[in-house]
């Protein structure tokens, strides 16, 4: 139909993902980190929060998402540089988040988070499952989806969104599990 | 506790997912990304899960690379579901919930063989789970006509057979508008509560102290299923379960094994949240505030117990527990409000 909002899309989608994946790699370690003691991920969202609370409305509004993601970034990222230069005296713990990009242990760790999510999708009811991998994986936008379905829009953004939520209930299970 | 922490934690994880999907739409608007922005900046827990959410919506596109889910599979599959209902997830695994109320069943009926147990697990499985988090209503229309209503923070259970409609209120409230069938009796079981119906009005509530029932018109039976209450209505009564008939403007509490039943004066208290207000005719102000909280991340807390017992009547929007606060800071009862992250704190003003 819209061929050129097609691109837009997954190109915005790209740039998501891109910042999570690569400038975001040490967010991603925190947000994965299995730490014995306290949260990771809770005490970087805390700082997150804490330095978003700082920044004028006017600008946040722009691109609040990306706005975020990048200050989570440079957080992960400021976190990892000090417990590098602390690393002498640490334990295990921080060598796991002090790691260098593409090391093996990583790639593992990345590997089992997507089984792990994986196995959440296969849980969601069809519905759920089908318009995830519609839009995620194919990488069909919303309207595409609606009308291949015979669908409103509105009824497939609140699958994509019980999917996702679902998918995230699952997995904070599983890390309270462990 | 853990239990209602994990509910909280379930309805940000709503909420965070909700928004990634909004704002990963085409017809994003300004006005989405300024709420986007007024619910991050809420609390730092919105802001975890929204990064863990942003995380796994990265990850889903990189989930199945060879495509071996098969989207038209999946198609045929989801053409089976009711389609035009709105429930959560039909396969919602309850079993681990409902196991203990199970258990308790199977073992009462001595001689039940594995196979129906079987079937039954199968078959609640299947049943189709609707739910509401905080602050939110829905209407659900029943395969037969009927309505439900659910009120904040509500999940019930819908398993509909030839011989009769089950509902199981596993928490939360509901209003029944049950349309007539004499064959099929409609039964609501909520804890030891059970509730039948044939065609009628009326609404149950469950919380932690048990079930209270209000009939709207019509009438309903209310029944103790507790078990120990079983035993002990069989030696006295040999009816083997305390049943009382409920009559419009009548109002049931169950709570274990009593069955205990009031006229009411007047209804609007509590049918008041259908139009999403509170009603209060004199109630004590820790009751008015638990009413408040069940709709509201915000918690209004009450310091000491003499300023519990301030009775309160008026009208209030069950979004708006400001307007209870200003209420009582006017009326000079307390001192101006504490906010300590999401609560409010609420302490009597020393004269």
């Amino acid at each position: 139909m819209n061929g050129n909002k097609h691109t837009i899309e997954t190109e915005r989608d790209r740039w998501f993902r891109d910042l999570v994946t690569s400038a975001g790699s040490d967010l991603r370690r925190f947000l994965r980190s299995r730490l014995p003691h306290g949260d990771q991920a809770q005490d970087l969202a805390q700082e997150v929060y804490l330095r978003l609370l700082r920044i004028d409305d006017l600008q946040l509004i722009r691109n609040p998402r990306a706005f975020a993601l990048r200050l989570a970034a440079n957080v992960a990222h400021e976190w990892r540089m000090l417990a590098r230069n602390r690393m002498p005296h640490s334990g295990e713990p921080l060598q796991e988040l002090v790691a260098e990009r593409g090391n093996p242990a990583e790639t593992v760790e990345l590997e089992s988070d997507l089984a792990r999510l994986s196995q959440s999708l296969c849980g969601l009811s069809p519905k759920c499952q089908l318009v995830l991998l519609m839009h995620r994986r194919d990488g069909m936008t919303y309207q595409e989806i609606a009308t291949e379905l015979g669908l409103s829009v509105a009824m497939i953004k609140k699958y994509l969104a019980r999917g996702l939520a679902a998918c995230n209930k699952h997995l904070a299970r599983e890390r309270e599990c462990q | 506790m853990a239990r209602s922490k994990m509910r909280s934690m379930d309805a940000v994880i709503d909420e965070a997912a909700d928004w990634i999907v909004r704002l990963s739409a085409d017809d994003a608007s300004a006005d989405d990304r300024q709420q986007f922005v007024a619910w991050l900046k809420r609390s730092p827990v919105h802001m975890e899960h929204f990064l863990r959410a942003e995380e796994v919506w990265a990850q889903l596109s990189e989930v199945d690379p060879g495509r071996k889910l098969d989207v038209r599979k999946l198609a045929d599959e989801a053409a089976w579901e009711v389609a035009d209902l709105p429930f959560d997830s039909a396969r919602e695994t309850d079993a681990s919930k409902s196991t203990s109320h199970r258990s308790r069943l199977v073992t009462l009926a001595a001689g039940v063989i594995l196979a129906i147990a079987g079937a039954f697990l199968i078959q609640s499985h299947l049943a189709p789970v609707y739910s509401t988090n905080v602050g939110e209503q829905r209407t659900v229309r029943l395969p037969d006509g009927s309505t439900l209503m659910l009120n904040t923070s509500t999940r019930a259970v819908v398993r509909f057979s030839s011989s009769k409609r089950e509902i199981e209120l596993r928490e939360g409230e509901g209003l029944f508008k049950v349309a007539k069938e004499q064959r099929r009796p409609f039964i609501v079981r909520s804890g030891d509560a059970e509730v039948q119906a044939i065609g009628t009005e009326f609404i149950v509530r469950r919380d932690g102290g048990g079930t209270a029932v209000t009939v709207i018109e019509g009438r309903v039976n209310v029944a103790s299923t507790s078990p120990e209450d079983t035993a002990l209505a069989r030696k006295e009564s040999k009816l083997g379960r305390t049943e009382v008939q409920l009559d419009a403007g009548r109002r049931a509490e169950v709570r274990g094994t009593r069955v205990l039943t009031k006229q009411l004066q007047s209804l609007a208290p509590i049918i008041a949240w259908q139009s999403r207000r509170l009603v209060f005719e004199g109630e004590a102000l820790a009751t008015v505030a638990s009413e408040f909280n069940r709709y509201n991340e915000n918690q209004i807390v009450i310091q000491g117990d003499e300023l519990g017992k301030e009775r309160i009547s008026g009208v209030f929007d069950v979004d708006q527990p400001q307007a209870l606060v200003r209420f009582l800071e006017r009326a000079g009862a307390i001192r101006p409000a504490l906010h300590r992250g999401r609560d409010i704190v609420l302490e009597a003003r020393t004269p």
